[in-house]
């Protein structure tokens, strides 16, 4: 059997086994990251309105500081959580930068504080993904950063209840809470 | 791709320097031992508010009724309590970079570390004469601020007065407080414990009303230990 060409090998790889590779220093490996992640990062980025040259040079400057502090990366989880938190960060701070949202964007907020039932994951308010999604789509803008940010990480990110809880570090309930009430509010937008 | 190629040879050029594992290490264990000393901070300032609840009667003031809910809110540190809640708020500050700390509620976290310290100080006080020891150095010599913190006698509340029995008589007895003050407490029928479970040399709260120099009506006396 012919031997695998290195660079097929390399593709085959997860991103956590291509990131304990970076932190061992192997830059190129790095490069097999941002490929993989740029599209996403850049969706990510045009939710929060970051387009352009802006959204380019934050997705960058995303990438720059995953390679900087990629030794904090712990390998036995997921990668794809550890990165959108960084995203998330970058994304929050420049936000707050621009003093933009800044009444949106609170240091603290009152749904981390108290317990909340866990909803289903599969709970939809009777709309389904496809709507949602369409719904989303056409309704960002009007949508307050609190709830939208869930909302595009699970319908358009594919994350599930506990990754979006770690991109956010908030309480695993507060998720399921803010879908429900962010799908809630997207459902009054449409229907004014 | 445009973007993965600015991204290394930015990695390449040095203008982005992987930090070390040691880097992370470090902040992790500055934050694990700045965690570990408030807590330790908390959980002092708890076997305080018990050493004082006890100091004071308000611990056992609760067996009294209504009024003695009013003893028990009365006598408790306050400004201790804020500051235990507000150091309490800062070791959630510094733990909640940690998946089992953001994954609860800001509240669960909060009652877990209150019912923690309260049973660590609960099962520490009687096995430790640090605040005891505290009292008594403080009882001597003047420390500034300490002092009044541990001042439990010189500012009685209203309905306990706190001393020494010195003399027993079958349903009375003796008392002389801290400043050399004697009065006749007389037990009321159902005071606890009755007269015959005291000594002369006990040290005791009294819940009652009347004059520390005069007479007071006891309806509740509790032998406490002496830390002077």
């Amino acid at each position: 059997m012919p031997e695998m060409p290195e660079t097929t090998k390399t593709r085959e790889r997860n991103d956590e086994e291509v990131a304990v590779q970076v932190q061992k220093g192997d830059i190129e490996s790095f490069r097999l990251l941002v490929e993989r992640y740029e599209p996403k990062m850049t969706r990510y980025a045009k939710r929060f309105f970051f387009d352009g040259d802006e959204g380019k040079d934050l997705v960058q400057e995303v990438f720059i500081k995953a390679y900087v502090n990629i030794r904090s990366f712990d390998a036995s989880r997921r990668f794809s959580p550890w990165i959108y938190r960084i995203a998330h960060n970058e994304f929050v701070n420049n936000i707050k930068r621009r003093q933009k949202e800044r009444e949106n964007v609170s240091i603290f907020d009152f749904d981390v504080l108290i317990p909340h039932l866990i909803a289903k994951e599969s709970a939809d308010d009777g709309v389904n993904n496809t709507e949602v999604k369409r719904m989303l789509e056409g309704s960002l803008s009007k949508l307050n950063a609190k709830y939208k940010e869930p909302l595009v990480l699970y319908y358009f990110e594919d994350m599930d209840y506990r990754e979006i809880a770690d991109i956010l570090h908030i309480p695993i309930s507060t998720v399921g809470v803010r879908l429900q009430r962010g799908r809630a509010m997207l459902k009054k937008i449409v229907t004014e | 791709m445009e973007s993965g190629d600015k991204v290394i040879n930015t990695i390449k050029s040095g203008g982005a320097k992987m930090r070390p594992r040691a880097y992370f290490i470090v902040r992790s264990a500055l934050a694990i031992i700045g965690a570990v000393a408030v807590f330790f901070v908390v959980l002092f300032l708890t076997t305080f508010i018990i050493f004082a609840l006890q100091e004071n009667g308000g611990i056992f003031a609760t067996n009294f009724g209504p009024g003695g809910w009013e003893i028990f809110f009365e006598s408790l540190p306050w400004t201790i309590l804020a500051l235990s809640i507000a150091l309490l708020l800062i070791l959630w500050v510094l733990l909640r970079r940690y998946a089992i700390v953001y994954h609860q509620p800001l509240l669960y976290t909060l009652l877990i570390l209150v019912v923690v310290v309260s049973i660590t100080a609960i099962f520490l006080l009687p096995g430790t004469s640090l605040q005891g020891g505290i009292f008594h150095y403080v009882s001597k010599s003047y420390i500034p601020v300490v002092t009044g913190v541990y001042e439990f006698d010189t500012a009685p509340m209203s309905g306990v007065y706190r001393g020494q029995v010195l003399v027993l008589a079958t349903s009375s007895f003796i008392l002389v407080n801290g400043r050399g003050q004697t009065s006749t407490v007389l037990l009321v029928p159902m005071a606890s414990p009755e007269i015959g479970g005291l000594s002369p040399g006990d040290y005791v709260l009294i819940f009652g009303r009347g004059v520390a120099t005069a007479t007071i009506q006891a309806s509740g006396v509790e032998k406490i230990v002496d830390y002077q």
